[in-house]
């Protein structure tokens, strides 16, 4: 049966449900027996659940967990084998994105940057207890717009160059001039600066600096100079001597979750097939328990509010609640807050706004994610 | 090209009205460029096209949003550029 004429995707299986109990983590030993179950099960199937992982960048993740000491046995012996190299391939990457987080930490540090590290290469040792688990694709920053011009100085110091990785010719497409405007025009980043290793594993390293807590021009931001008054850092791990600057853990949940917005609201990402995906609400998951203290604070709640972020705020809490079975908004005390229209909306490009189905569950598990999404309407509210 | 300020922008506006065609020179000239649907894409096409119609090159210090948030900007900027090559 179809849904407003659309084939609807058949419901998830237990592969879905695997990777649902990783997100959510399996340290809790109920999830961890259900994980062991399905994985033990000999009618799973493996191409389903690899092909998702892949979708949303779960692999290192399904990887580690799976070839945990306590599972091997269960799984089929190439799978294992595989797995097993994914998950040490995954490590020896991370070795090298540490030693260059340092590279460019210290780089940075020495010129006078206000600048800090986000997204994996922070959550890889803290949320993901170091074991490679964290899928990283290059290493994120975030710069004040002022200091733009200490990052530029630095990098090529450091052998970077402006452009990014071509898998094509194994080497670098520097970015033509078109490519230049567009950076200079929605100056919300930099453009990605990538090193070529010489590495026959990890080939090269691409970082990205953003100085924007949100997008360019959005009616959502966090004026990035009080996100970086006061910093926090961590260590790197292998790399001694030098502590990688981090947000503070109320400014490090909302730029998490505001980037989940970003990706799960503009309409471009589904063509880049970097719509909202497990791993994102992973990353919550984990940092709400481990901050519980601060995003429950009136402080915090304060902040929020005098910084108009509530509404994406509560897009993606609502949804991140009702697919995982959490209560945050409710230890929030921001329950009940939420509108149906406004949490079933995402952005167009041009600024008007258009309507997906189906909950954030279905968005997630659904591999042709444009199905899912109403067509847009014209102005005097007729179909276009 | 010949003309002043004034026919520069006349130009700049029918430029602008090939990427918002729904807007007019009124919203053009009143409005911020990007809140009446320019995008990443038609913004770095817009900005092309300036340059082959008025024959001048931005430079990259030069494009900016500020530069190219609204029409009246836009025009303030390609007269510089013109006014420059003139001498």
């Amino acid at each position: 049966m179809s849904e407003n004429g659309l084939d609807a995707e058949k419901s998830p299986g237990r592969e879905w449900r695997a990777l649902e109990l990783l997100t959510l983590g399996l340290q809790d030993a109920e999830r961890r027996r259900e994980f062991l179950a399905i994985l033990g099960d000999p009618g799973l199937s493996w191409g389903e659940l690899i092909e998702q992982a892949l979708r949303h960048k779960m692999l290192p993740l399904l990887a580690v967990e799976a070839t945990a000491a306590d599972l091997r046995s269960r799984l089929p012996r190439m799978i294992c084998e595989h797995l097993t190299e994914a998950a040490q391939r995954q490590v020896y990457k991370l070795g090298i994105l540490r030693r260059e987080a340092a590279r460019i930490t210290e780089a940075l540090q020495a010129r006078g940057a206000r600048f800090v590290a986000t997204k994996g290469i922070v959550f890889e040792s803290t949320l993901y207890q170091g074991n490679g688990s964290r899928h990283l694709s290059d290493i994120d920053f975030m710069v004040l717009p002022s200091h733009r011009h200490l990052v530029l100085a630095a990098l090529p110091e450091l052998g970077y160059e402006m452009g990014y990785y071509d898998w094509r010719t194994n080497g670098l497409h520097r970015f033509d001039r078109k490519e230049l405007i567009a950076y200079q025009l929605h100056d919300d980043h930099l453009p990605s600066f990538t090193l070529l290793t010489s590495d026959p594993v990890v080939p090269y390293v691409s970082l990205d600096f953003a100085t924007s807590l949100t997008w360019a021009r959005s009616e959502f931001e966090v004026p990035i100079h009080q996100a970086l008054a006061e910093t926090d850092d961590q260590p790197i791990p292998g790399q001694d001597g030098v502590r990688l600057p981090t947000f503070t853990p109320g400014f490090q949940f909302l730029f998490t979750a505001l980037h989940l917005f970003r990706e799960a609201w503009f309409e471009k990402w589904l063509d880049l097939e970097q719509d909202v995906n497990l791993m994102k609400f992973a990353d919550l998951l984990r940092l709400w328990p481990a901050h519980r203290e601060v995003l429950t604070s009136a402080a915090f709640l304060a902040k929020v509010e005098s910084y108009n972020l509530l509404q994406p705020l509560l897009w993606v809490l609502e949804h991140l609640d009702r697919t995982f079975h959490t209560e945050i908004l409710t230890e929030m005390a921001l329950q009940g807050r939420s509108d149906e229209t406004w949490l079933a909306s995402a952005g167009r490009g041009s600024g008007h706004l258009r309507l997906w189905h189906g909950d954030m569950r279905r968005r997630l598990y659904t591999k042709d994610r444009r199905s899912l999404f109403l067509e847009p309407e014209s102005e005097s509210g007729s179909p276009t | 090209m010949n003309g002043g300020p004034e026919a520069s922008q006349r130009l700049v506006l029918t430029q602008i009205r090939e990427f918002l065609p729904l807007a007019s020179a009124e919203d053009l000239l009143a409005h911020d460029l990007f809140q009446l649907g320019l995008d990443s894409n038609t913004a770095v096409a817009l900005l092309l096209r300036l340059e082959e119609i008025f024959d001048i090159e931005f430079e990259m210090g030069e494009i900016s949003y500020a530069n190219f948030r609204s029409a009246v900007a836009i025009t303030h900027l390609v007269e510089e550029k013109r006014g420059g090559l003139s001498g």
